[in-house]
């Protein structure tokens, strides 16, 4: 584990602790904790890594808003979740991109996406961009989805409205929203990165690589079917109070 | 030490380049859309408990802390004390505002969308309507 500048203690510490929360909630966390140990994790103003010196920055909201984790009201946490398994995906296969199979990963990914077509119209200019963002976002959307049906299974839980067909509405929404299959974009236009727009890409993540992340950064725990998220098995109809 | 202060000018550098290309980070439109199915979540468990959608007056702040009871005939006794949102969940990736506005009696939320103003073509848009299961 490397030394933190003091002012990296802070950040370091709540990414710690938002890692314990959601281990205990049965969320994937393996990786996560790779990134605490190898990579100096700071609050800026916005959420992204910067590989070349092993830096994650996150804003101050996104730690904030999952300080004291818990499904439960209030709602808020989504966006952040999303935010901070789409940036340790990035940081994750920046650790591992010259060892296999990673390297291979990265390869067949960007070869996938070399040219691919874009909802502008046009093809992207940055397959490698586009593959990173693609990785990003499959974990970040995963582990959205899992934590909203999570929310709203606790929330109809404590409101007495957990019903059998509330129930089947969740799980309806989390089977509908994890069958997504596109996923990222690449920086278009602009000077020397200024000025880019976000252009979303509109070709389908390979199987190979989704399989790959749902295997070893998901660890499993996410898969597309409601019935078998463990971490949902707890909510039957009429639980609660 | 010498990675830290390696790391906060590259950070500073980045961040000045940053608030022209990306201002809000990566992906702003999936971490925007998202945050306005948080506020439609909220919304959603507001309807069920109390029967009704915020009025335009009360706006997104009624997820936060209960209206005034007198107004508003809500029991706030009954109000969760964490709220249904949190203040921050109340706006974009960029920190401002979304905006609530009642259309034929449904919620719509709109995000400012790349040129920063509500009531453009470019705003991200949720329309929420009532299901029979009233969430």
């Amino acid at each position: 584990m490397r030394s933190r500048a003091p002012d990296a203690v802070s950040a370091w510490m709540r990414f710690t602790d938002f890692i314990a929360a959601a281990t205990d909630l049965g969320m994937p966390t393996g990786f996560l904790q790779e990134i605490g140990a190898d990579y100096t994790i700071v609050m800026g103003d916005k959420d992204a890594i910067l590989p070349r010196i092993d830096m994650l920055i996150l804003r101050r909201d996104t730690l904030g808003a999952v300080d004291e984790l818990s499904p439960d009201l209030p709602f808020g946490e989504r966006s952040a979740i999303y935010t901070l398994y789409h940036e340790a995906t990035h940081a994750w296969l920046d650790l591992h991109a010259d060892a296999s199979p990673v390297a291979g990963v990265i390869a067949d990914g960007e070869a996938h996406y070399t040219d691919a077509p874009l909802t502008d119209g046009r093809a992207t200019s940055d397959a490698h961009r586009l593959f990173q963002e693609a990785a990003g976002d499959y974990v970040g959307s995963r582990m959205a989805h899992w934590w909203a049906a999570l929310a709203d299974l606790a929330v109809a839980a404590a409101t007495g409205t957990l019903t059998e067909a509330r129930r089947a509405a969740i799980a309806s929404a989390y089977e509908a929203a994890q069958s997504e299959t596109v996923f990222g974009y690449s920086p278009e236009g602009g000077l020397l990165g200024i000025g880019a727009a976000q252009v979303e890409t509109e070709r389908p993540a390979p199987d190979e690589l989704r399989a790959f992340l749902d295997c070893v950064l998901l660890e499993g725990k996410v898969p597309s079917g409601f019935a078998a998220v463990p971490a949902f098995a707890r909510f039957s109809a009429g639980s609660g109070r | 030490m010498r990675s830290a202060l390696l790391g906060a000018l590259l950070l500073a550098t980045v961040g000045m380049a940053g608030c022209r290309s990306e201002p809000c980070g990566h992906a702003v439109e999936k971490r925007d859309a998202l945050r306005l199915e948080t506020v439609s979540r909220a919304l959603r468990a507001w309807h069920a408990a109390h029967g009704r959608w915020p009025t335009a007056d009360e706006g997104l702040m009624a997820l936060v802390r209960c209206p005034a009871a007198s107004a508003s005939g809500i029991d706030c006794e009954r109000f969760p004390a964490t709220g249904y949102a949190t203040s921050d969940a109340l706006r974009d990736v960029c920190g401002r505002s979304i905006h609530y506005a009642l259309v034929g009696g449904q919620p719509r939320l709109s995000a400012p969308g790349p040129d920063g103003e509500v009531g453009t073509g470019d705003d991200r848009v949720i329309e929420i309507k009532t299901t029979p299961t009233g969430r």
